[in-house]
């Protein structure tokens, strides 16, 4: 069975099962769904787009959205999502990379670019735009055959059923979104859709979590550790399954979250570009006295993984194709070894009986809150300030989250006006927590930036 | 009570060079300088602060989003 046809059996069904619920607790049936996918493929086609076309859709996550990420898939259209708080930059950048064909806008309007198709991959399915190193966001082309494998995976290591709701927590550019919106609706399932506002407003998201009562919850540690510190949600209610990802689960939040949902917990890992490709399933009772985080674990069916001077590779069906209209970075991060495509992850890990553990990191690439930030974008978006003359960021680690701290020197600015100056270019995880301003930069004998320094200073000052 | 909420924000969340910079129009969530977990911290001092407590849907995020609008909702639920 191909992608598509997995993913349409239920919505082809046409039964009155709900299939989504929204932001508003409104609740949608697989036949509303699929007489809005067909409307809008109708749509589509009138337009004159096809097969192997591409479309941005830079709109909040809701049901109409759900439907035109749908009729994409049936009609074998990529789609690119973009958040909905994304700024205007960032967009211009992304349909300069991706020479997409059309937008689908926040209001639901469309404009079509052009009708000529790109040379895109054969089966690629969705591009999902990560933070690039260069400044310059980087599309990761996921094929179908990828999505398939890992929509199986999950259907049988999680036994997902028309019984379960999933909650649709990450943004839909988040490969997480993958899980919630496709192994839902192969499985006959229902997903709840949270839009930008409601996931911002964590009491409100607890009040509807109890109402709701989803089964399943997939999100990053980040998101756990905060809803269950803002959200109020109602001691009797809890998930059957807890899956995160995106960054390490610190062990003393974890444990406060399992005191309230004791429940099955796994860890899932891998980088946008191999989507899941290992997991690990926790031990069933809270380890209070343990200090390290658990391990990524072993290796998905669909997985090939080697480690490499302590990086690990990963090959097999869920890696990406390719970085969209980018040949240099994707030669940099994949590597041909006969028949064997391998995807270098830049993470250090160490073998163990449990299957990987996370170590840390080969480049300066970071997580915060789960998102994966380049701080090497965030140098090249401060120096575009004309004021500014060079930027070097730290992070430093703090209980809830990774703090950026970021030195510059040029003009003394306020830190008003820096972070207003990066929002422009940046979506909102990225931007600093702190300026500062450092009259000369130190460098190394090597003249680059001496970053063993600025913590130095750091710290003294701290 | 807007000069409160100014210097709530001073104290614990934005920083600044010169406090004049921190106008009661500015906005604080669309321009970046707050994120959004720094308004749910916020909304819990301001609970504790002024002895309210907002109820679910009354934490849309754009109503955070300059000094002079939060200090209207801390009014209105003041008073209520």
């Amino acid at each position: 069975m191909d992608f598509s046809t997995a993913v349409f059996k239920h919505i082809f069904n046409n039964n009155h099962e709900v299939a989504v619920i929204d932001s508003e607790l409104n609740k949608y049936s697989y036949s509303s769904l699929y007489v809005e996918i067909e409307r809008i493929k109708h749509g589509f086609i009138k337009e004159g787009l096809s097969k192997g076309n591409t479309i941005i859709l830079h709109v909040d996550k809701t049901f109409d959205t759900l439907c035109h990420l749908l009729a994409c898939v049936s009609m074998g259209i990529i789609y690119i999502p973009v958040d909905i708080d994304t700024p205007d930059q960032r967009i211009k950048n992304i349909l300069e990379i991706s020479k997409a064909n059309a937008i689908v806008n926040p209001n639901l309007s469309f404009n079509i670019f052009h009708l000529e198709n790109n040379p895109t991959p054969d089966d690629a399915s969705c591009i999902l735009y990560t933070s690039g190193s260069t400044g310059i966001p980087k599309g990761v082309v996921c094929s179908s055959k990828g999505m398939l494998a890992f929509v199986n995976w999950t259907s049988n290591e999680f036994n997902l059923s028309n019984k379960d709701t999933l909650t649709s927590f990450a943004p839909l550019h988040f490969d997480l979104s993958i899980f919630d919106i496709f192994s839902t609706l192969t499985n006959g399932a229902t997903v709840w859709l949270i839009d930008s506002k409601l996931s911002k407003n964590l009491r409100l998201l607890g009040k509807y979590t109890t109402e709701i009562a989803p089964t399943i919850w997939y999100a990053t540690p980040t998101v756990f550790t905060l809803l269950h510190q803002y959200g109020k949600i109602a001691s009797d209610y809890s998930p059957r399954l807890v899956l995160f990802a995106g960054e390490v689960f610190p062990i003393t939040n974890l444990n406060k979250v399992r005191q309230k949902w004791n429940t099955v917990y796994y860890n899932l890992y891998g980088p946008t570009e191999t989507n899941v490709c290992t997991y690990y399933r926790l031990p069933k009772s809270i380890e209070l006295n343990r200090s390290t985080p658990y391990p990524i674990g072993i290796n998905c069916p669909y997985i090939k993984t080697k480690v490499c001077n302590s990086e690990l590779y990963v090959s097999g069906d869920s890696v990406m194709i390719e970085y969209h209209n980018n040949p240099i970075e994707t030669k940099e991060k994949m590597s041909f070894e006969r028949d064997t495509i391998w995807f270098k992850t830049g993470d250090i890990v160490s073998e163990t009986n449990d299957g990987y553990i996370y170590k840390g990191r080969i480049d300066r690439m970071i997580k915060r809150r789960g998102f994966r930030i380049e701080l090497d974008e965030l140098e090249a978006t401060l120096c575009k300030h004309e004021k500014i003359e060079g930027a070097a960021a730290i992070v430093v680690e703090t209980s809830t989250s990774n703090t950026i701290i970021i030195y510059y020197n040029g003009i003394k600015l306020s830190p008003i006006d820096l972070s207003i100056h990066c929002n422009r270019y940046l979506p909102q995880y990225m931007i600093p927590d702190q300026f500062i301003h450092i009259k000369n930069m130190p460098v190394s004998t090597n003249g680059k930036v001496n970053y063993n320094q600025l913590n130095h200073i750091f710290n003294a000052n701290g | 009570m807007k000069e409160k909420i100014k210097e709530i924000l001073l104290a614990e969340f934005i920083e600044v060079e010169n406090p004049d910079e921190l106008t009661y129009d500015l906005a604080l969530l669309s321009s970046g300088v707050l994120d959004s977990i720094s308004i749910l911290q916020l909304v819990d001092v301001l609970e504790k602060e002024f002895s309210i407590e907002f109820e679910p849907h009354e934490l849309d995020k754009d109503l955070f989003d300059t000094i002079d609008k939060i200090a209207s909702l801390v009014e209105a639920k003041k008073s209520s």
